[in-house]
């Protein structure tokens, strides 16, 4: 195993030196931003439709989750921070996948309180399965009962969709403790300037 | 319109009846996907219902016209239903999103559509049944020379254990493994690939005939069989003992037991890819050996000199 | 209700007669809505020579407090119950953001408060901390604290 280690390495080497984004790239693998859901604020049904021409972040968290899913939301809230003005062109989607306890009103409050550029989105059981069925993401929410407690389980990812609705990046790091805060904004300053840089291996994969 | 020229019913009913189911569970998994049972599609995909419905159809009807003598044993045909089933599972119903979510389910899901699935449609004796059955322009494309010329260098035996190796390894280097799960049109490539080139090389290993009319004699198909284990073992032995987490794709998107842990999902991942990949190559082993001897049982004297030291090597085993 | 009075009552009066076992340090909630649950974060530290265990938490701000864990190891978030908490000796237990919270459902309180926060020990006498209720974009106890620490420089 030994000798196949430094080889590992280098391949690792090789596929992150050549991407020029701090987070990683999805370009041309994950499909473009496609959903519907009610908007909290609204009251209204919404889609991708209503969010081209700013860059997207997508979480899925639900409202009884006091420490990872604020965590999370609190470390884009800095990073929208260190965007200063250009932070206007982000929008932050936050769609539960608690809908039964999370309604409309609770969701509108929830996400007013990181900051206007987040959008809390309740969709409905079908449009939450689309969702995650399009994105590989994973939620599970358990009712409990007979003395076992209510609980959800949802994946940490964030994606990063730009202005035309094509995804881009998945943010690894902001649900930790240890959140690469200077990567992220540097990652969104280059998505807002519409640079177009990718890997070459995001390049491949788009002729496959 | 003559009479002479319409079709009987079962020309256009049996399809018209799978194509309306195939549209039913189309539109329930793309208007309702929360209503689903666990056994029905997850992500509906035609060509997934079509080329496994259609093959199916076409097998029984085309051993209905066969000569009662000439048709497969009842217990081919049950493999090979079993074993379209068992890819048509794990490409369509709830357990590809289990596949999505843990590293050792997903390897799970290669082992049955690289190695056990087509194994079990190749004892199934499907290519004379399915053909006789076929639409006539359909037929003619796969009996095509050009369709043959194509295959013929990819049915090499050295060619064909290696594109069935370098599959596995392509899929597992973690670039890769990271694309083709996280993308939807990579993951499409990467499934139908492991499941047409596990049909092309089982088809070959487990056919019954001697050389020719097959392509490769029985020593060189069981030395496909066998070639292609110590590669697997390697890439397995890799993983498992591998000491930090070549898969992160898992843990971006979440595993569906969030009490294994990553390095465990990968333990027990590398164990799927050296272990049944292994026996199953055993099984396939025994299977040419048995034809061999069968074949030699038909023809008294073996005509390739390498089958000869193949049955001189049975006959320890065999005891014959 | 009347319970966890006196019991803080106790605590508070039992406190001067020996010294406290656990030191804590930078304690607060994150306080988002009064119908959803507000996470407690602090710092305890073990000075004395022996293992201090936690049996349980309570406080006149929370309709009930217990110990939770996130867990995050296999790329799916979820919270986890702890039933006891040990601060090793000579060693500290960190209740931090992303990790070890104190989960308070149905809070009463509001933000630039400070409400009484009692842990129970496996041996002694219950500790008493006071907490600093913040809201949903802070970081830490005070408002000058600094974005969560250790982040990657560049
Ligand atoms: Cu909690």
């Amino acid at each position: 195993m030994k000798p196949l280690r430094p080889l590992l390495l280098a391949l690792a080497l090789l596929t992150t030196a050549a991407s020029p984004w701090h987070d990683i790239s999805v370009r041309g693998e994950v499909p473009a931003l496609g959903f519907a859901a009610t908007d909290a604020a609204s009251g209204h049904t919404v889609t991708a439709a209503d969010f081209r021409g700013r860059i997207v972040l997508l979480y899925l968290g639900y409202t009884h989750c006091p420490d990872v899913c604020p965590l999370t939301l609190h470390n884009i809230s800095v990073v929208l921070r260190r965007l200063g003005k250009a932070a206007a062109g982000v929008r932050v989607l936050f769609v539960t996948v608690d809908p039964h306890r999370d309604t409309v009103p609770v969701l509108r409050r929830y996400v007013a309180l990181f900051g206007p550029d987040f959008v809390g989105l309740r969709p409905d059981a079908n449009q939450l399965a689309r969702l995650a069925r399009r994105y590989r993401l994973a939620y599970a929410v358990d009712p409990g009962g007979h003395g076992h407690p209510y609980t959800v389980t949802h994946s940490a990812a964030v994606y990063v969709f730009d202005r035309t609705g094509a995804a881009r990046l998945l943010i690894p790091s902001l649900a930790s403790t240890t959140p690469d805060l200077p990567g992220v904004t540097a990652d969104l300053r280059r998505l807002l300037r519409g640079q177009t840089a990718e890997g070459w291996f995001g390049w491949l994969a788009r002729w496959v | 319109m003559s009479p002479a020229r319409r079709l009987p019913p079962a020309e256009w009913a049996v399809p018209a009846a799978l194509a309306a189911v195939g549209a039913a569970l189309d539109w329930a998994t793309t208007t309702r996907p929360a209503a689903m049972p666990v056994w029905l599609p997850f992500d509906f995909s035609w060509f997934a219902w079509a080329g496994t419905v259609l093959p199916l159809w076409w097998y029984f009807r085309g051993i209905a016209r066969m000569a009662p003598a000439r048709r497969p044993a009842p217990w081919r045909r049950a493999v090979f239903a079993l074993g379209m089933g068992l890819i048509w599972a794990v490409l369509q119903t709830r357990y590809l999103y289990l596949a999505e979510h843990e590293f050792f389910l997903s390897r799970i899901m290669h082992v049955v559509l690289h190695h056990l699935g087509p194994f079990l449609v190749a004892l199934g004796l499907a290519g004379q049944p399915i053909r006789a059955a076929m639409p006539a322009p359909l037929r003619r494309l796969v009996e095509s020379r050009q369709v043959r010329a194509a295959l013929a260098p990819l049915m090499q035996p050295f060619v064909a254990a290696f594109l069935f190796v370098g599959l596995v390894a392509l899929w597992l280097w973690p670039p890769v493994h990271f694309a083709s799960m996280i993308g939807h049109r990579l993951f499409w490539v990467m499934n139908w690939s492991m499941v047409l080139d596990g049909l092309l090389f089982w088809c070959q290993v487990l056919d019954p005939r001697p050389a020719p009319p097959a392509r490769a004699g029985y020593g060189a198909r069981a030395a496909m069989a066998v070639g292609v284990i110590f590669p697997q073992i390697a890439i397995g032995a890799f993983i498992v003992f591998s000491r930090h987490d070549l898969y992160p794709y898992y843990n971006y998107c979440g595993r569906f037991f969030p009490d294994i842990s990553p390095l465990y999902d990968q333990l027990v991942g590398g164990m799927v890819v050296w272990i049944p990949p292994a026996m199953m190559s055993i099984v396939a082993l025994l299977i040419v050996l048995s034809h061999l001897r069968a074949a030699e049982d038909a023809a008294p004297r073996p005509l390739d000199p390498r089958a000869a030291r193949m049955a001189a090597l049975s006959a320890r085993w065999t005891g014959r | 209700m009347r319970s966890l009075a006196a019991l803080v009552l106790l605590a508070a009066l039992a406190r001067p007669a020996a010294a406290a076992p656990l030191r804590a340090e930078g304690a607060w909630f994150r306080y988002l809505l009064s119908s959803i649950p507000a996470g407690g974060y602090v710092t305890l530290t073990n000075p004395g020579p022996a293992t201090v265990v936690l049996t349980g938490v309570a406080s006149p701000a929370c309709g009930s407090l217990m110990f939770h864990r996130t867990d995050s190891q296999g790329g799916m978030e979820r919270m986890v119950a702890v039933p006891r908490i040990r601060v090793p000796a000579g060693g500290r237990f960190r209740f931090a953001p992303g990790g070890y919270h104190l989960m308070c459902d149905a809070p009463h309180m509001h933000r630039g408060q400070t409400v009484p926060v009692t842990f129970r020990l496996a041996h002694g006498a219950p500790l008493v901390v006071r907490f600093a209720v913040r809201g949903a974009n802070a970081s830490g106890p005070r408002a000058s604290a600094p974005a969560p620490a250790r982040m990657k420089s560049q």
